[in-house]
């Protein structure tokens, strides 16, 4: 239910989940008037259930739920790798539990009922740091693409390269004559798409564990 | 005729002696005398027998020297006559000895033979001259064989004796015989079988008219089962002693008037009586006991001993009762009379036991109960309150987020009223939402509302005391009530009236915690007054109050737990019953705080307004 409208692909939306609908219906409402588009749970286990669209969002968590708890549903979100950022609000404020919360990666943690303003910041904050997440990932991820289009030689000396060796330390390590070693190293620069060597060790240690 | 005393037998000898010396004389026959010489040798004994012979001899000379038939048959005859006289007083002699003992046996003296046990005699000397058959028996000798015994070694008899006992009785015996003193002797003497017995024994020396000791005379009497016996008893009271002062109680015994004379020896240690210095028993006073009670306790402790002592009654009580290092512990104390056939009491047994570590134990349990308590209130105020203000915070949500939203429409460009308008339906239906939280509270809590019938305020206020009897108790706070016995039942909430009385009692209570006063006691008071109301006053003697006025309102406390919802309650249920309920500091210190509601009130009271309905939720658990 109360699904996007909007049909361009990187606009925000906030991910509402309270088991109150008022609550559920009001909070979309505001959101709505300063044009975050909303989804709705009333349910933890509904949001597990869900594929979550593919934009930058945030959570809007009620910590006091039947079920599962907000805070229940941090962790198993943390533990599936979905690192969306959380807004939480409860009932009353409990010092401990929103020290946890918040050590856990929540964006904020608001005692009901909140006033429009700070809530709307609190969720543009929230839209914010997870834009920049996703530009992160998307990097990352055409870097990686790039990457996998190196030849094995190709590959063997980008790992020398970002490792700082030069030219002629690359082809003593490989076995080959250091004109061989330039020509690889200038296919290399091209097809990862790098300006410049320092370019090069960004998008490198910005891969995945495994490629490294 | 009998001759019994030497007198007679003296003047009988003499008499019989003169008739035959003047019967010889005249028909001068010497043989007469022999009579006389008999005679004397017969009963006067044979020293003077000898003498008679002498006489005889003698006077015979006279008369046959006399006779004209001349000297010579007359030296022959004498001749005859001395011999015929010295052999007649020799063989009395050997007579005489032999009937005197028969004598003694069979008259004077006991039949040996005869007695019951084992008898005995001795000689003089101290050897053993005869043994009655039962002792035979009981040795287990014959009588040829006890006589080799008797004739062979003086003291050979002692094989019979136990060793143990042979050094300790041979040296009485010595004793006896030395000085004549009876013998009273205790030792174990071996039976035919090898066991040995203990006996009595028993012996007299019998006397001669000299007093010259001719021997003994003695009894044996087997005292064995009486020894066991005793032996046995003396163990058994050992063993008692051992348990009196060995079980875990202290105990003592009192004279019936009430003096403590024993004490065991627990008691003793526990105490540190010293029985030794004590003054002499059974004059120790009564009142120097009840000193031994802690001061606050004597008083109590001294109408129970007397209320106890006066009517005979079994008597319990618990007391701290100083102890040797000067502490004073919780005891339990417990008399029972012992009585004779007739009733009368002949004295008082008595249990102390120390409880003091249970009496702590128990209180403590009991302010830890008292924590709890709290802690549950408190608790469960919360999460009351939690719970209230999540159901409340819900629809005030959905009304701030939806009059955002509301505002955003109609400050938009251009400004969407359909949204506006949607919004605004939304927070109308929010705001019933909260509305109906409010009413579902307050329908919650009025469920409890009892309705008003008629009370006895003095059956309220004991039965409240009987509730906060463990808590006066563990806080030392004396109870101090003036009902008015003609107190008119009155119309009010038996459990908001409940909650009034516990309300200011414990406020009162705690009042004094924390004071150093003597006394602490709570003064509570009903009174009919003219102008138709019934009063109830409660009286501290704490500290008072800074500031009256200010402590009806609600959540002033001055008490560091406290949620300052008990007076402002208080209030509110007594203004429901149209009275009224105000506080005062006492001239002489402490608090006083009274309420006041109308007699008949029953018509007027039919609901508890709303506005007390949460604060009541207070009373019940405040």
């Amino acid at each position: 239910m109360g699904v996007a409208t909007s049909g361009i692909a990187e606009s925000p939306v906030a991910i509402v989940i309270d088991d109150d609908a008022a609550v559920r219906d009001a909070l979309e409402e505001l959101l709505n008037s300063v044009g975050i588009d909303t989804i709705s749970f009333s349910s933890g286990q509904e949001v597990l259930d869900a594929t979550l669209p593919d934009r930058p969002s945030c959570l809007v968590l009620d910590v006091r739920m039947p079920g599962l708890s907000g805070l229940d549903l941090q962790n198993l979100l943390a533990s599936k790798g979905i690192r969306t950022p959380i807004v939480f609000l409860t009932g009353h404020g409990d010092i401990a539990m929103s020290v946890e919360a918040m050590k856990a990666g929540a964006v904020d943690f608001l005692t009901k009922p909140v006033r429009d303003q700070t809530f709307l910041d609190a969720v543009s904050t929230a839209i914010a740091t997870d834009v920049a997440r996703r530009a992160a990932s998307t990097a990352s991820r055409n870097s990686v693409a790039l990457y996998e289009t190196l030849t094995p030689r190709e590959r063997e000396v980008l790992k020398l390269v970002v490792s700082g060796a030069m030219n002629k330390q690359i082809a003593s390590d490989l076995g080959i004559s250091e004109i061989t070693v330039k020509l690889h190293r200038s296919n290399m620069m091209k097809k990862m798409n790098a300006r410049s060597i320092s370019h090069l060790i960004n998008v490198w240690h910005s891969f995945p564990a495994d490629i490294r | 005729m009998e001759l019994t005393s030497t007198k007679q037998r003296r003047a009988a000898a003499l008499a019989i002696g003169a008739a035959s010396v003047l019967l010889a004389l005249f028909v001068d026959e010497p043989y007469v005398l022999l009579v006389a010489v008999a005679v004397i040798c017969i009963c006067i004994g044979w020293e003077a027998g000898l003498v008679a012979v002498a006489s005889a001899g003698l006077l015979s000379s006279v008369i046959l020297f006399s006779l004209e038939s001349g000297a010579i048959g007359g030296a022959v005859r004498l001749a005859v006559f001395v011999v015929a006289a010295l052999a007649l007083w020799f063989v009395i002699k050997i007579f005489r000895t032999m009937s005197f003992y028969d004598r003694v046996y069979q008259g004077a003296g006991p039949n040996i033979a005869d007695i019951p046990g084992l008898g005995w005699s001795a000689y003089p000397d101290g050897r053993l001259r005869f043994v009655n058959p039962a002792a035979l028996e009981y040795v287990g000798v014959t009588a040829d064989e006890m006589r080799r015994i008797m004739d062979g070694d003086d003291y050979h008899w002692t094989q019979f004796v136990h060793p143990d006992d042979v050094e300790a009785s041979m040296a009485r015996w010595h004793h006896n015989l030395e000085t004549g003193e009876p013998v009273i002797d205790e030792q174990r003497v071996r039976r035919f079988d090898g066991t040995y017995r203990w006996f009595r024994d028993t012996a007299v020396a019998s006397r001669d008219e000299h007093g010259r000791i001719t021997g003994w005379y003695g009894q044996m009497e087997d005292i064995d089962d009486q020894k066991k016996a005793e032996t046995a008893l003396r163990e058994r009271e050992r063993e008692l002693r051992l348990l009196v002062d060995t079980v875990p109680t202290m105990i003592w015994l009192m004279t019936p008037a009430g003096l403590p004379y024993y004490f065991n020896k627990r008691f003793l240690d526990w105490a540190g009586i010293d029985a030794v210095k004590e003054e002499p028993r059974g004059t120790r006073q009564f009142a120097s006991h009840v000193e031994l009670f802690h001061p606050d306790d004597r008083a109590a402790v001294k109408a129970v001993f007397e209320k106890s002592f006066a009517r005979g009654e079994p008597l319990q009580h618990k007391g701290r009762l100083c102890r040797k290092d000067g502490k004073y512990r919780w005891i339990d104390s417990r008399f029972e009379p012992l009585r004779d056939e007739d009733g009368t009491i002949l004295r008082w047994y008595g249990v102390n036991f120390d409880i003091d570590d249970e009496v702590r134990a128990q209180e403590s349990l009991r302010l830890a109960d008292e924590r709890l308590a709290r802690a549950l209130r408190a608790a469960s105020l919360s999460e009351l309150s939690v719970s209230i203000a999540h159901e409340l915070n819900q629809p005030l949500q959905a009304v701030v987020a939806n009059a955002g939203a509301f505002q955003r429409w109609l400050t938009a460009d251009p400004p969407n009223f359909n949204h506006a308008s949607r919004v605004a339906q939304k927070i109308i239906r929010n705001a019933d939402a909260a509305a109906q939280v409010v009413a579902r509270i307050r329908a919650l809590f009025s469920k409890t509302e009892g309705a008003p019938h008629a009370i006895d305020l003095n059956v309220v206020i004991r039965e409240v005391c009987d509730l906060l009897g463990d808590t006066l108790t563990s806080s030392g706070v004396k109870l101090d009530l003036h009902l008015d016995p003609r107190l008119p039942a009155t119309t009010a909430d038996q459990v908001q009236m409940e909650q009034v009385v516990l309300n200011l009692v414990r406020n009162g209570i705690e009042a004094m915690q924390n004071v150093s006063i003597n006394v602490r006691s709570l003064r509570i008071v009903s009174r009919h007054q003219n102008d138709g109301t019934v009063e109830v006053e409660v009286r501290d003697r704490g500290r008072g109050f800074s500031n009256p006025e200010r402590i009806f309102e609600a959540f002033y406390t001055t008490k560091p737990d406290g949620m300052g919802m008990g007076l402002a309650i208080c209030r509110s249920i007594i203004e429901a019953h149209y009275g009224r309920l105000w506080a005062e500091n006492v001239e002489t210190g402490g608090a006083s705080i009274t309420f006041s509601i109308p007699i008949r009130a029953a018509d007027s009271i039919h609901t508890i307004t709303a506005a007390t309905a949460d604060s009541r939720m207070g009373a019940f658990r405040d």
